[in-house]
């Protein structure tokens, strides 16, 4: 009877145990998808709870950041390298995305960006899709406008500069909540950013929590970031990086665009400081359109070789 | 004088006051950009550093969107090589290569229709199959321009040609491509006495040369098939995306490209002519990219092509004796990886057979070098790139190797001066025996530099 009592317990913390880790890590039931009902071009809101969890505050983070609120986006943009020197190189670009994973088993997103100047790389275009599995990497194909042909690449390192900015590939589109574990470090008041860019200071006093990122990978390109994000919407505003020696290596600011009637929460102004180098890259990013009905077939070779360029 | 009124001409742009970047937008449906090129590249082999290139080139992009769904698009381009203007030696071929050939000042020129199941393309325009690189394979929709051997981009030495493609989407990830070509041209290659003139032609010319001084003139007959809705290419090609794998299904029927040569008369030839064979090409193409587990980042590409009814002359090394039918194929399986960060390496294993090995007791001639061929030739070829400077400086070397002891090495260094002023330097280096492909070029090994001006 004591065996047959044992074994049952043992086999029903296995099944417990097993209940658990099936769950998907830190999965979040408090947070909710508001649709906004009678609205077909707003945007879904998550609404952070209170007391809520470094978890899920950056679940909202990259939430916001791959526009997961809205089904399509669009955007044209320009982004300029500038060298320690002051030397500016500026780069056009259009991009696109639409969102299929509240449909799709297989593909989270799919996103297209064009490159529109300057002139020798004009048409370079880059179509990846990103798979819900986030043990998969996206696929990835490129227009070479000088070669006239599509190519499928390998994606790039996850640390290498994403065209030549001071974004790494990661940063830029591949990063994602299971790449890193989180901390709550607090609440607090954002001092403020001052653009060496523009002059401007920006989210001065604007009220944040401050999440510790550390990447899963180790030995990598950092060993931490310290996120401010923003209360009102979930989107990280400020992020300092860390080398592997501890080292503050680079300051990120992210400007956002609030869209009460629509609730949409676009990324208008990004500007990342490289501090080893001097180098800094600064995006704008305009004409923003939410659920504009793209069609998945956009996002294809296809489209691609539409290109002229 | 011309190349001296270019050169200012040039100068004189790249001093011009800043522009934006950007192409220029004439009201909101039209774009306007385009490019002045100086490319230079001098032999390293001659002491007194003879220049196989100084050519000038101009090129105007133009874009009118008519509605969101309709475009109209053209390039237009004119060049001009001062080489057979400096150097002695070329000047006999300085009417035919020193500038843009007939009608090809027209780069492109065609209408755009879009929507969101089918895509047409009507007008003067390149189609590209293949994605292997150096060596083409599937890449067989266009002629060449080979003036210049292999050494230019492929984009830059395609010729366009007028056809209509159509694009039709059964399913989100998957196409079929139709094409329709009822033009035609012959790929180009230079005549005797140029920089690149392949083997088999100074072999001819010489050969020709000792009647020619005792007034015994042999005709050339090039006998293009005619454009009309027989002669025209049809091509088709269905292209997928199945669970991560891309694959492509080709089919194209029409002429050959590169002429098979037949002499007429003996025992003194009076006329060489060239005919072109008309083909079938069967071919295929995968892609997959490994997207998790061990082999995570790398992408594998393959391509094939099986030309059956190709004519190819046999003999022995350097001398024709007749020409047969013989199928073709060739086949390139591709790998590639990101190694350390942004160090892109690229190897490819290349095979081109025919389906058998001898006519009457001859070997079949290499069509650029009339040197013998093996029933299947190998080659290999490893590209790696990178960048430094946040992609201000870009380095990239392409080494291509024969299995008879056939190589070029292409190293080539980009910098982005400004957004507008690139400016390349690299070098081309040959080896091997005069029968190969790269080998019958192994005194031509050059630097070059480029200088470019976008707006």
């Amino acid at each position: 009877m004591k065996r047959l009592t044992l074994c049952i317990t043992g086999i029903l913390y296995a099944l417990l145990f097993y209940a658990l880790s099936g769950s998907s890590p830190g999965a979040a039931k408090e947070l909710k998808i508001e649709a906004t009902a009678g609205c077909p071009d707003c945007c879904d809101v998550i609404k952070p709870y209170e007391g809520i969890s470094a978890d899920d505050v950056m679940r909202i983070k990259y939430w916001i950041k791959y526009t997961k609120f809205a089904r399509d986006y669009r955007s044209d943009g320009k982004f300029f390298l500038i060298d320690k020197g002051g030397l500016t190189r500026s780069r056009g670009f259009n991009r696109y995305r639409i969102l299929l994973y509240r449909s799709s088993p297989e593909y989270d997103y799919k996103d297209m960006t064009v490159i529109t100047d300057p002139q020798s790389i004009k048409g370079l275009a880059i179509l990846a899709w990103t798979y819900t599995d986030p043990k998969k990497d996206q696929d990835t194909w490129l227009w070479l406008p000088t070669l006239r042909k599509i190519r499928r690449v390998s994606q790039s390192e996850a640390d290498d500069s994403a065209l030549g900015s001071d974004w790494t590939t990661e940063e830029m589109s591949t990063r994602r909540w299971e790449d890193e574990t989180y901390k709550m470090v607090g609440e607090r008041k954002f001092p403020g950013f001052t653009s060496k860019y523009n002059g401007k200071t920006y989210y001065q006093g604007v009220d944040c929590w401050v999440v510790e990122a550390t990447p899963k990978r180790n030995p990598w390109y950092y060993s931490k970031r310290i996120v401010w994000i923003d209360k009102r919407h979930g989107g990280n505003i400020y992020d300092e990086v860390y080398d592997p020696l501890g080292r503050k290596c680079k300051d990120i600011l992210k400007v956002y665009e609030i869209w009460p009637e629509k609730h949409c929460v676009p990324q208008v102004h990004l500007e990342a400081y490289d501090l080893a180098t001097g180098h800094s890259t600064i995006n704008e990013i305009g004409n923003i359109k939410f659920n504009s009905g793209q069609d998945e077939n956009f996002f294809s070779e296809k489209t691609l070789m539409r290109t002229k360029w | 004088m011309k190349r001296i009124l270019l050169m200012l001409i040039l100068g004189a742009l790249l001093l011009v006051p800043p522009l934006p970047a950007q192409s220029v937008e004439l009201g909101c449906n039209m774009s306007v950009s385009g490019y002045l090129k100086n490319a230079t590249a001098v032999k390293t082999h001659d002491d007194r550093g003879e220049f196989l290139k100084i050519r000038n080139t101009a090129q105007i992009e133009t874009e009118y969107r008519i509605s969101q769904n309709l475009h109209v698009f053209g390039i237009i381009r004119e060049f001009y090589d001062s080489v057979f203007d400096a150097e002695k030696e070329y000047r006999q071929n300085r009417k035919l290569l020193c500038k843009t050939r007939g009608t090809d000042w027209l780069r492109e020129l065609y209408l755009d229709y879009y929507s969101p199941v089918l895509d047409l393309r009507i007008g003067k325009q390149q189609v590209v199959w293949g994605t292997t690189v150096g060596m083409k394979i599937l890449d067989i929709v266009n002629p060449d321009d080979q003036r210049e051997y292999v050494l230019e981009d492929f984009a830059d030495s395609r010729i366009a040609l007028w056809m209509l493609k159509a694009e039709w989407s059964p399913k989100v990830n998957g196409t079929l491509q139709f094409l329709f070509i009822p033009d035609f041209e012959n790929t180009f290659i230079a005549p005797a006495g140029s920089p690149f003139t392949y083997r088999a032609v100074t072999l001819g010319a010489e050969r020709l040369a000792p009647l020619e001084e005792i007034g015994f003139h042999v005709s050339e007959e090039n006998n293009k098939p005619g454009r009309s809705f027989k002669n025209s290419k049809v091509g088709l090609r269905w292209l997928d995306v199945y669970k991560g794998f891309e694959y492509s299904l080709n089919w194209l029927h029409g002429y050959e490209y590169s002429p098979y040569k037949t002499v007429i008369g003996t025992p003194l030839p009076r006329i060489i002519e060239s005919n072109y064979a008309q083909v079938e090409h069967f071919g295929g193409s995968f892609t997959k990219t490994f997207t998790s587990g061990s082999l995570r980042g790398l992408t594998t590409r393959g391509e094939f092509v099986y030309t059956h009814g190709h004519k190819n002359g046999y003999g022995t090394e350097g001398s024709q004796v007749g020409v047969a039918k013989v199928d073709m194929w060739k086949s390139a399986l591709v790998l590639e990886r990101y190694v350390v960060t942004n160090w892109l390496v690229e190897f490819q294993y290349i095979l081109m057979g025919l389906s058998r090995e001898k006519e009457k007791g001859y070997r079949f001639l290499l069509g650029p070098t009339q040197g013998t061929m093996d029933q299947v030739e190998t080659f290999l070829t490893l590209l790696v790139s990178t960048d430094f400077f946040n992609e201000r400086l870009k380095a990239k070397t392409l080494i291509v190797y024969g299995d008879n002891n056939d190589w070029r090495v292409s190293p080539r260094f980009d910098f982005e001066v400004t957004d507008k002023i690139n400016v390349a330097l690299g070098c081309h280096l040959f080896y091997g025996h005069r029968d190969g492909l790269n080998g019958e070029f192994r005194d031509n090994d050059e630097v070059f530099t480029e200088i470019r001006f976008g707006f």
